[in-house]
């Protein structure tokens, strides 16, 4: 590993006078990375190489515009030479992509190189890189890929030889010095009339009459090897990476030991080499000549004992160490997706609304007790707004006529009738936004007037509990009575429900559960469903017919309520969760509830206050389940009128029949007061 | 003023020969749609520049401009937009590990004349957008002005004008995304377009 910091550190020591002249140093390569290069070495680690340590081949590309890089895309892999880089030099590697990060780790690095060393020196000594130049230049890659999190550790290795040592015999020159205009335009010819592979890597030979033949490296070493003194100049010409003026790229490491392996006499003479440097439309008008020798001990090098490979890549600190990357915002296909829907988010805030608070609605957690049609459509509209916790709950299974109306169904979900609404939602979510935590709890709720099962009152605690723990309940189900429970449990936790329901051709939207501060009407609470419906909840269930079974609406009025339930929560937490009626966020007016009507395409916007002797949300049946919960939930699911009694409806209606009979008896003044004394003992 | 795929073509062949004469490195890509088995062209360059380090980290306030400075590879793709008929700028920069320069990368990198500006409006210059036919994330300046920078500057449909309005629109943009443009763009053999 020394030797070869030495030589990378060209810089510094650059003036390094030696007995010979000064010495050679060469620039070394970097690695430079396309995105698309991991996406392939991801795609071939998963399809084809799976569990083995392969190595592949790889074609890397440089070019002689003062850039020393190695680069390499996902054409890389491809084994066919891309022609449309044609303006650039190939450069063949070998990629070893280790299993785990410990045998990534603890490979011997040494014994690694010398492997490729060993590698790239067969080719030398076989001959098979005067053939074909491009494998001149040569490098490895050790990799570990974390393809879970997208983190890459690799190590780029430029192998090159060690030793022998070369030393410049005077400063290098410009080559515009050296060869005419005309000269450099049979160069250029010359060069653009080489195959692609031969490029990087050729000789010319100049007659002192200004004439000028590019030959490949082939018969360049030819020229050599027959050493017949001619009266032509030869010079050996490679493509320059460096961005050095008195340094040449590291290619030229590999093919002077190439040479002086194959032509053992000229050991002994200067070389003359070319560095061309720019591009063949530029005429590489700033390349270099540099005049190069061997050190005396002209063996040292060549025997078997002295052969050591260098070529390990720095990192960015300039270590000899692995390069890692995490490029799991690049490629991670889910932070991508949550990425670019915080983004599209981000535009309305940025661009419409900059008061807009998107945190407080990413972090509300939603529950939505109905998974029907009203349920589909919230959460969707919900994940459309970024929230990230969705619950549902609902005990039903999906059935045939339920995928075409409930955007989270498909036909697969009904086979067998085996999926339960719940489960495949919370599922269906996942499926649309990886991101998103959804959960569903199959669990029906329990009704007021339907003879209690026996696990009504886990039920119970059941719901409570999660009613507690979310931050906002969406009242979607199919049933009056079924939504008596959740808003009086809404009402007790002080949370903010949203109760969607639906007629065949209207809708209403109403949100309640919080206590509200309002000074001025000195309204504590908005009205629920039940407040403005002096009916206790019975068993709606049982009179209906089979066409009533299912909610019988027309198909939009379930998308355009659904779609105001959530932009009434987005808008009220806005402020916050307790807003009064008509309050001002920075989305607009927040109602209390919404009526439409299809049959007219009108909309109203009514805020009732809560009814004190409401049979969901009164005080009196709030605190009443608190104190004597068994007894009271007892009473109220076997008796349907027990609500109404507690609260007083039973009364009050009472009182109206009464009003009506004091009515009829208006006209009979003498009877009155006998009259107003048995409706007091009745009411007793 | 809005160009037609065809024009664009023509502007964008007449573009690419001078670069080629001057060794800028623009190349016309071909991409071909799988479905329907039409071919789409773009123009593209690939280079490198060097980032002062400073740049790499915009949290950091102290601005201390260092001599190290690092290599970052820059990729430019002048696509065709359908729905705006006009050129559409996307690009993509990375280090050399091929890790993507971020959005924040992206807006420091603006050349200060244009910079306040940016900053003002961030979301209206630059966005993170897939690319239309690779799929990977880009960078890019939004088309949704660029038929007004035409007009602007006096290309209409209708009037024969004296230079490639793709150079003049390109031009136009090349300090939002950090591209050098040679000014002999600019002056080269005048051609007519009808």
């Amino acid at each position: 590993m020394s030797t070869s910091s030495e030589t990378a550190n060209i810089i510094e020591n650059m003036d390094n006078l030696v007995g010979d002249g000064t010495l050679l140093r060469f620039q070394p390569f970097s690695s430079c990375l396309d995105p698309n290069f991991w996406f392939k070495v991801c795609q071939l680690k998963l399809d084809v190489d799976k569990l083995e340590e392969v190595h592949r081949s790889l074609i890397g590309y440089y070019d002689s515009k003062s850039s020393p890089f190695v680069s390499l895309d996902c054409s890389s892999f491809n084994q066919e030479v891309n022609y449309e880089t044609s303006s650039k030099y190939i450069a063949h590697g070998h990629c070893l992509n280790k299993n785990t990060i410990d045998s990534f780790k603890n490979c011997d690095k040494n014994e690694l190189l010398k492997e490729f060393g060993e590698r790239m020196l067969n080719d030398f000594r076989s001959g098979k890189a005067i053939e074909d130049p491009s494998i001149i230049p040569v490098f490895d890659i050790l990799m570990y890929s974390d393809l879970k999190k997208f983190i890459f550790y690799y190590w780029f290795a430029f192998p090159s030889l060690a030793n022998p040592k070369y030393y410049l015999t005077d400063t290098p020159t410009i080559l515009k010095n050296t060869f005419s205009a005309a000269q450099f335009d049979l160069l250029v010819s010359g060069f653009q009339n080489l195959n692609i592979n031969q490029r990087g890597f050729f000789g010319v030979v100049s007659t002192d009459d200004g004439n000028l033949k590019v030959m490949t490296l082939k018969q360049y070493i030819d020229v050599l090897q027959n050493n017949v003194e001619n009266d032509f100049t030869n010079y050996l010409v490679f493509a320059d990476p460096s961005d050095l003026l008195n340094n040449p790229g590291w290619p030229l490491r590999n093919l002077l030991y190439l040479i002086l392996l194959h032509c053992p006499s000229i050991r002994n003479s200067v070389l003359r080499v070319i560095a061309l440097r720019g591009s063949p439309t530029s005429k590489f008008s700033t390349s270099m000549l540099f005049n190069i020798k061997l050190s005396s001990n002209i063996e040292m090098g060549f025997q078997p004992d002295d052969i050591a490979f260098v070529g390990w890549e720095k990192n960015s600190k300039g270590i000899f160490c692995p390069k890692y990357v995490d490029l799991s915002k690049t490629m991670d296909s889910k932070k991508q997706a949550r990425e670019s829907v915080d983004l599209n988010l981000k535009l309305m805030k940025w661009r419409i609304a900059p008061d807009l608070n998107l945190d407080v609605i990413a972090q509300s957690k939603c529950l939505i007790i109905g998974a029907g049609t009203l349920g589909c459509c919230i959460a969707r509209n919900l994940m459309s707004w970024g929230v990230r916790n969705i619950t549902f709950i609902d005990s039903g299974k999906v059935s045939y006529s339920n995928p075409v109306r409930q955007s989270l169904y498909k036909h697969a979900h009904c086979i067998n009738a085996n999926t339960y609404k719940a489960t495949a939602a919370a599922e269906a979510l996942r499926e649309i936004y990886p991101e998103i935590n959804s959960k569903g709890v199959v669990m029906s709720i329990p009704m007021p007037g339907h003879a209690a099962n026996i696990d009504d009152h886990e039920n119970i605690n059941l719901l409570s509990e999660l009613i507690e723990n979310h931050d906002v309940i969406f009242l979607v189900t199919d049933s009056r009575e079924s939504r008596w429970l959740p808003t009086m449990l809404s009402t007790l936790h002080n949370k903010l429900a949203i109760t969607a329901a639906l007629g065949f051709d209207s809708y209403l939207v109403l949100r309640h559960g919080v206590v509200v501060q309002d000074v001025s009407t000195n309204e504590k609470k908005l009205g629920c469903y039940f407040c403005n419906d002096v009916t206790a909840p019975g068993n709606s269930l049982v009179d209906r017919t089979l066409d009533q079974q299912c909610t019988v609406t027309r198909p939009g009025v379930s998308s355009i309520a659904g779609a105001l339930a959530v932009e009434l929560f987005v808008s009220c937490i806005q402020l916050k969760y307790n807003a009064p009626a008509n309050a001002t966020s920075c989305l607009g007016v927040i109602p209390h509830s919404i009526r439409g009507f299809l049959c007219d395409f009108q909309q109203i916007m009514p805020c009732t206050p809560s009814f004190f002797q409401c049979i969901a949300c009164s005080l009196k049946v709030v605190n009443d389940f608190l104190n004597n919960r068994e007894e009271f939930l007892l009473n109220v699911f076997r008796n349907p009128n027990y609500l109404e009694d507690l609260t007083g409806l039973t009364d009050l209606k009472n009182k109206f029949e009464n009003i009506q009979i004091l009515e009829l008896n208006d006209s009979d003044v003498e009877d009155s007061e006998t009259y107003n004394d048995q409706t007091v003992t009745a009411i007793d | 003023m809005s160009m037609t795929y065809d024009q664009f073509m023509e502007y964008a062949l007449d573009f690419k020969n001078h670069s080629d004469s001057i060794d800028d490195g623009w190349n016309i890509h071909e991409y071909k749609n799988q479905m329907t088995g039409s071919i789409i062209k773009y123009l593209v360059k690939k280079e490198m520049q060097k980032m002062n380090k400073f740049l790499a980290n915009p949290h950091n306030s102290e601005f201390h401009l260092e001599e190290d400075s690092e290599t970052i590879i820059c990729e430019y793709h002048v696509l065709y937009n359908p729905s705006y008929s006009s050129p559409d700028m996307f690009f993509n920069m990375w280090f050399t590990n091929g890790k993507l320069l971020s959005i924040e990368h992206i807006w420091s990198r603006v050349h200060s004349f244009v910079k306040q500006q940016v900053n003002n409006d961030k979301w209206n210059a630059i966005t993170q957008k897939e690319h239309p036919l690779s799929g990977i994330p880009f960078f890019r300046v939004h088309p949704c002005k660029n038929t007004h920078i035409l007009d602007n500057l006096g290309v209409s449909s209708v009037k024969t004008f004296e230079f490639n309005p793709l150079t003049t629109w390109l031009s136009t943009i090349s300090s939002l995304v950090g591209l050098e443009m040679h000014l002999s763009y600019g002056h080269k053999n005048i051609v007519s377009y009808n």
